[in-house]
């Protein structure tokens, strides 16, 4: 088979706005984000000339750096995930009043392969079809799994709105 | 009820989406963008080695070659002579032996006439002028002894 050469990282700029919204939602913070789409470019830059295009876009090739960077990371650092409490908690933690948390916070407490999904579908912006394609599932398998994460998103969603005000509005409720 | 779910949170996640910095954007986009001038590096190597390829044509043309190639040659000659010949044959001295300048004087061996006492030194190599035939005439005797040189007066009187 030949290569198809191609400089993966012609166009940077938005491979930089891409990754680093897939990283920063599988991560818990945007300093550990920042960190790890760093050394996936530096990674990219040194086997650039291993690209194939036939084998895939250049985003999802710097996904699957990113992935492995991300393994990585959590590997050295195993508690890498929060749990609801722990952010409402430290978002309260001076003040003793409990905020709606974000909605970036509620990805945060999802489970790893959620909010690989959340990345891949609302960080890349790929479509289902490609999803499947990257992680190797069935397109049906990928919607089921996207609006499991969505409901777990709602739910989280609303158990922090209740804490905030009992019977008050749940954010992302239509006024 | 699902499909009004996407509506709501997929909205707002797409809103939302993680956005880096433009200062962020613009170091990464620098350190991509560097190995380019490796690149530029590259096609100055490149041109070099044109250059020096018309340059080795041309000397083939003119039979530079040729001199060129003889040279590591005749090179290796002269270390290979260097190193052959002994140390001490190649700092002799060379001398003329059989010279009109050294037959006038034949070999002969040392007297010590005029230069100091027999018994200082080594005398082994040097001869008594006193003893055997060292010139010209014969051997001086007693007769010949001009002045007081004994106890005797030998004088004619």
């Amino acid at each position: 088979m030949i290569k198809r050469r191609r400089d993966p990282l012609a166009d940077v700029e938005s491979l930089v706005r891409d990754v680093y919204a897939y990283v920063a939602y599988r991560v818990p913070n945007h300093a550990d984000a920042e960190e790890i789409t760093s050394a996936v470019f530096e990674r990219a830059v040194r086997y650039r000339k291993r690209y194939d295009a036939s084998k895939g876009s250049p985003i999802a090739w710097m996904i699957g750096i990113a992935r492995t960077q991300i393994a990585e990371q959590q590997s050295r650092r195993p508690h890498g995930e929060l749990e609801l409490t722990e952010i409402v908690d430290r978002a309260d933690l001076e003040t003793r009043t409990v905020e709606r948390i974000s909605l970036h916070d509620a990805v945060r407490a999802l489970d790893d392969r959620s909010r690989e999904l959340i990345g891949l579908r609302y960080g890349i912006g790929l479509s289902t079809r490609e999803i499947a394609q990257e992680m190797c599932l069935e397109e049906n398998a990928v919607n089921v799994a996207l609006h499991r994460a969505r409901e777990r998103l709602r739910a989280i969603m609303t158990t922090s709105a209740s804490i905030e005000t009992p019977g008050g509005l749940r954010r992302g409720s239509t006024v | 009820m699902g499909r009004n779910v996407e509506d709501e949170i997929g909205h707002e996640l797409r809103e939302s989406r993680p956005i880096p910095t433009d200062e962020y954007i613009a170091s990464v986009a620098g350190s991509v963008r560097g190995p380019h001038r490796v690149r530029g590096a590259g096609r100055r190597l490149a041109v070099a080695a044109v250059l020096s390829a018309i340059a080795l044509v041309a000397l083939a043309a003119t039979g530079g070659m040729s001199q060129a190639s003889s040279a590591p040659q005749s090179v290796s000659k002269i270390v290979k002579t260097a190193f052959k010949s002994k140390p001490a044959k190649a700092q002799k001295l060379n001398t003329v032996s059989n010279s009109a300048a050294q037959d006038q004087y034949g070999d002969k061996e040392k007297c010590n006439s005029g230069r100091g006492n027999l018994s200082e030194g080594d005398d082994s190599k040097l001869k008594n002028p006193h003893e055997g035939a060292t010139g010209p005439g014969d051997p001086p005797t007693v007769d010949c002894d001009p002045g007081n040189s004994g106890d005797k007066n030998r004088g004619g009187d």
